[in-house]
């Protein structure tokens, strides 16, 4: 201040700086910089933000097309196709079911003629070439997960693999169980199996009336974290492409989402994949088969509920409250979850 | 502009920036390590669950990896399953047609795991806690 008022005092019009001193340049510099360094973090999180949006619309997508499927059949599709010998298509899930209500229609006609195209190739689905299988179906896709678009989950490269599942249940008993001591009951995850409490199963048929608890306090979807764009492996989420018996077609609500509690499938891309640990259940000689709900959205997971409405569940939800969430007749009053 | 302000000037800035760079870890987890065995041997490869017995019952897990573990857990009581494996010499899985794919065991005891009896407690001052687990060989 004082410099300038003696500038303004002291009248000399022969001598007239023109332009900026070095020092004035710099803190202009230092300014600016600081400004960026300010920007560029949310500009980096709202990038993030929006492909959060788009999960969010793809999860909503799939759940109008469960509930126009629902409209259609008078029944959700079940998880995935329990496996008779003799069988064509044998471990179909509700993803080649949903083709046609998320307009993938031509496709799914190609689906269902595989058998004269392919042959005996098409007993197993996760025998046919990947001209077919690989297709990836961008409906199933999170913007967030930068292995998309991927292939893998039912023991090839040859599949492709999605980010969205359905919600098999939170296991059974559905009532709290604490690791008391001394352990009595334990909790059942495995999701390979009819009933583990959800909405879907191994050959199930649910509709919005098997949802006792409301179709408001039901989850029906949720995402996964693909660990890398190849690698094969049985029953990481999203192999629709044969990995379903195996665990691929859903998610337990057994651990709260982004757990680090590995996944426990048949046999993992990577064990050791950063925010999603998985078990080698065959080679571990593990018993039970489950995925749990993750993404790269910074603190929880998308979900579409049983009602088609689409919500952001954080990590730090209650484990019993998400179980209840997951779980459709479990009685059990919801906690505040968002 | 005295060269006095044009400082104050860059110290600020520059604090600003350290402090923006100080966000640091707001999840309340700390860090635990220790030592899993299985009579007297360190467990080679494994993994380690705390379940908490608080009201939230979030779980932590790591990797046992020659016999050391670090796992990101918030204090409190938790129950404690470490389970481990191998494979079993001559025995394959065919679920997958046409594919042969050796088959494990999981050898650890379930009071140890599945059932499990292992209890602890994590104080925010706990950075170690070992396990020394007893079975047949």
């Amino acid at each position: 201040m004082m410099s300038l008022l003696s500038a303004a005092g002291s009248r000399r019009p022969a001598v007239r700086r023109l332009g900026f001193t070095l020092v004035e340049l710099l803190v202009v510099i230092a300014i600016i910089g600081v400004m960026v360094g300010l920007l560029l973090p949310a500009v980096q999180a709202a990038r993030e933000a929006a492909r959060r949006m788009q999960c969010s619309n793809s999860q909503k997508q799939i759940a109008l097309a469960l509930h126009n499927y629902h409209d259609t059949h008078g029944v959700f599709p079940y998880g995935f196709k329990n496996e008779v010998a003799g069988q064509m298509k044998r471990r179909d899930t509700w993803f080649h079911q949903l083709l046609p209500f998320v307009e993938q229609t031509a496709f799914y006609e190609a689906y269902q003629n595989v058998e004269a195209t392919y042959g005996m190739t098409a007993e197993y689905i996760h025998n046919l070439p990947v001209e077919f299988a690989g297709r990836p179906v961008a409906t199933f896709m999170c913007a967030s997960d930068p292995a998309g678009p991927a292939r893998g989950g039912g023991g090839s490269d040859r599949g492709f693999q999605g980010n969205y599942a359905v919600c098999s249940g939170g296991g059974t008993p559905t009532t709290p169980v604490l690791a008391s001591i001394p352990a009595g009951t334990v909790i059942d995850l495995t999701m390979i199996r009819e009933d583990a409490g959800g909405v879907f199963g191994r050959q199930s048929r649910r509709g919005f009336r098997d949802c006792v608890d409301g179709t408001s306090n039901t989850l029906m979807i949720s995402e996964g974290i693909i660990r890398g764009s190849t690698g094969g492996a049985w029953g990481e989420l999203g192999g629709y492409w044969g990995g379903a018996p195996h665990g691929s077609y859903g998610f337990s609500t057994g651990e709260a989402p982004n757990t680090t509690v590995p996944d426990r499938v048949y046999s993992c891309k990577s064990t050791t994949f950063r925010k999603a640990p998985c078990e080698n259940g065959n080679a571990d000689g593990l018993p039970g088969r489950w995925n749990f709900a993750r993404s790269y959205h910074p603190g929880g997971v998308m979900t579409a509920l049983c009602d088609g409405s689409v919500s952001f569940i954080s990590d730090s939800i209650d484990r019993q409250t998400w179980r209840n969430l997951g779980n459709r007749a479990d009685g059990g009053v919801l906690g505040t979850w968002n | 502009m005295s060269i006095k302000n044009v400082l104050l000037v860059f110290a600020l800035c520059g604090g600003s920036l350290t402090w923006m760079g100080c966000g640091g870890d707001s999840d309340g987890l700390q860090e635990l390590t220790g030592r899993v065995t299985y009579n007297g041997e360190p467990v080679p490869e494994g993994r380690i669950q705390f379940r908490s017995l608080n009201e939230g019952q979030h779980a932590y897990a790591g990797v046992i990896q020659d016999g050391q573990y670090t796992v990101r857990i918030a204090p409190g009581p938790a129950a404690v399953e470490i389970r481990a494996s191998r494979l079993i010499p001559g025995k394959y899985d065919e679920s997958n047609p046409g594919e042969q794919v050796p088959v494990g065991e999981m050898y650890i005891p379930e009071k140890y795991n599945s059932r499990t009896e292992l209890q602890v407690r994590i104080d925010e001052s706990t950075v170690t806690e070992d396990f020394a687990l007893e079975g047949k060989p």
